[in-house]
């Protein structure tokens, strides 16, 4: 007979409820800054993760537990973790349209070219690879919508002049349907991000009512 | 979501090195508590399930592998903290230096003063370490430049990427890669 009690609640909460809530939240914090945190070299984002992985897999058994009970949860995990992977497609769409462009390459090239006067691009890019290098690194960039960057950051000569240049080339007919479906997927997992947050959390909060166990317990530093 | 471009030579840091090499000492002495063993080279709880076979999949990936003199250093201190082999340490090296031929290891040195004289670099020391500095300008002047594995290096990371260096947290990255 299937049992609920405090114990396994208050597990519950600090194994999975609470790291996803937080996983969850902090996504919605990156997206607001239109901040994707996507990079080309993994095909996946930094902070942006399937919702399971925001817990430890040594308490995973909690998960398959809570599953059974409310299948609510599993639902709403398995819509994040799909929106997430049309974001991914599209981030990966956009970028490989953005690498193979011609139309960028050329201007990209102007770019360099126009900065290579400066003593610190000239010794940045020394060769062709150099170029196919940053190349990349700028297409996130601009994937990832960045500001400025400070001087730490390499290719901070290239990108800081021409930011707003960089970024408004993505409005270029070449890279309509590519960008259609970028934002589209941002839209659609943002509206997926609050949606999961709020089935988390009211399944959260009756669980909480029922069983008299607080959503977090109270941590003295 | 698929790995887009297989790596096969990388830059090594301490962690996934003694890793590597502790893989290879539980197949060849046919270590039976071999999960045991891992997580003693892990030092820490490993955030990866099934540790042994995830990690045989993805060293197998690599016919080369890039380090520093400083970073096998290292490596000989956690040999001795974490796997505390005592009499079989002797074993352990002759059959890891035998791996690391078989996996073409090439040791690049950069020196202190190489670093502390380079302006993009030196400011990094005191903050994340000489061997972490040396581990992203060694990538950054290697050509193709190459991605530097770590297991938790997320402070690596951050400085790596400024420098448009790729890192590979194992922890985080491992699933993309091996499916």
């Amino acid at each position: 007979m299937k049992q609920l009690s405090p114990k396994i609640i208050r597990n519950w909460f600090d194994t999975i409820f609470n790291p996803m809530v937080e996983g969850l939240e902090i996504e919605m914090q990156y997206l607001k800054e239109k901040n994707l945190t996507w990079r080309s070299f993994n095909n996946t984002f930094d902070m942006l993760k399937p919702l399971v992985n925001f817990t430890h897999p040594k308490y995973h058994a909690n998960f398959e537990q809570i599953v059974v009970f409310h299948k609510s949860v599993l639902d709403t995990i398995l819509l994040h973790d799909n929106e997430l992977k049309k974001l991914n497609d599209s981030c990966y769409n956009l970028f490989y349209k953005l690498m193979q462009s011609k139309s960028f390459d050329k201007f990209l090239s102007k770019k360099f070219e126009n900065n290579h006067k400066s003593k610190e691009v000239g010794s940045l890019i020394a060769a062709e690879s150099d170029k196919e290098h940053f190349k990349r690194y700028i297409i996130e960039y601009i994937i990832n919508n960045i500001d400025k960057l400070d001087s730490s950051y390499v290719i901070s000569p290239i990108w800081n002049p021409n930011v707003n240049e960089f970024k408004n080339f993505l409005k270029s007919d070449e890279f309509n349907l590519e960008k259609k479906q970028f934002d589209n997927s941002i839209k659609s997992f943002d509206k997926t991000l609050n949606e999961s947050k709020k089935i988390l959390t009211d399944v959260r909060n009756k669980l909480s009512l029922e069983f008299g166990e607080p959503l977090v317990i109270l941590v003295n530093d | 979501m698929k790995f887009p471009k297989p790596i096969k030579s990388a830059i090594f840091d301490s962690g996934p090195l003694l890793l590597a090499l502790s893989l290879n000492y539980i197949n060849k002495n046919y270590i039976q508590n071999d999960d045991e063993f891992l997580k003693l080279a892990y030092g820490k709880p490993a955030k990866i399930p099934t540790l042994k076979l995830t990690l045989e999949k993805f060293f197998n990936k690599f016919n080369k592998i890039y380090t520093t003199p400083h970073v096998i250093g290292e490596l000989k201190g956690l040999v001795k903290s974490r796997l505390k082999l005592k009499d079989n340490e002797y074993k352990f090296w002759i059959q890891s230096i035998d791996y690391l031929k078989r996996k073409n290891l090439s040791e690049k040195l950069l020196t202190l003063v190489e670093l502390s004289d380079d302006s993009n670099y030196k400011n990094l020391i005191p903050s994340i370490g000489f061997v972490d500095t040396e581990l992203i300008k060694l990538a950054f002047e290697l050509k193709p430049r190459l991605t530097i594995i770590s297991i938790d290096g997320r402070t690596l990371k951050r400085e790596a990427n400024k420098k448009t260096i790729d890192v590979f947290i194992l922890e985080d990255d491992i699933y993309s890669f091996i499916n």
